[in-house]
């Protein structure tokens, strides 16, 4: 599949949803908070798919700041919401990002998986990815 | 008979760049995805209609 723009909650991601449902007041499964981004989806013609389990060539340290939240779409709290900010240390085409359940680069299992068109950043600028699952009622 | 649904129904990433000099630019919502394949035509049009 050729690049394109596209967001999916992938098979880990599912899998990551059933797991956090188990374990009680502790889960196991770690919250999927931290946000990756990636320069690597266009030059590898790939478009954001539920078999992804990682970026095409990730950049930056993962950033898992803020935890994510529930909003409302339809009805209370039926939408999972996070927001984080990357700032680059270099020049970047951001093209690709993804909540992972871990905080340590090119590790850990996708949950959301994002391609987008490029987004230039300069040494210093900071880009913050907003995702939205909203789950079907 | 009644059946009951489960899924998702809406994906979103939306994305904000702050520039070193302070300046903020709101790219919006970059990659989307609708459980309707229609809203997901729509959502790829108006995005080339504003481009």
């Amino acid at each position: 599949m050729p690049f394109g723009s596209a967001t999916v909650v992938t098979n880990r991601g599912k899998a990551i949803i059933a797991k956090r449902l188990t374990g009680g007041a502790s889960p196991v499964q770690v919250e999927p908070k931290f946000l990756a981004v990636g320069v690597g989806a266009n030059t590898a013609g790939r478009t954001a798919a539920v078999t992804d389990t990682s970026l095409s060539s990730e950049v930056q340290a993962r950033v898992g700041t803020n935890a994510g939240a529930t909003d409302i779409t339809d009805v209370t709290d039926d939408t999972y919401v996070v927001t984080n900010v990357v700032t680059a240390s270099a020049h970047r085409e951001v093209n690709e990002a993804a909540l992972f359940d871990t905080g340590t680069a090119n590790s850990g299992n996708t949950f959301i998986s994002a391609t987008f068109p490029p987004v230039n950043l300069e040494s210093g600028d900071s880009i913050q990815v907003t995702f939205r699952t909203h789950i079907d009622d | 008979m009644f059946e009951a649904r489960a899924g998702f129904k809406q994906i979103t990433c939306s994305i904000v760049v702050k520039r070193a000099n302070g300046t903020v630019e709101d790219l919006g919502v970059v990659a989307y995805w609708h459980k309707n394949p229609f809203k997901r035509m729509w959502h790829k049009l108006n995005r080339l209609l504003r481009q």
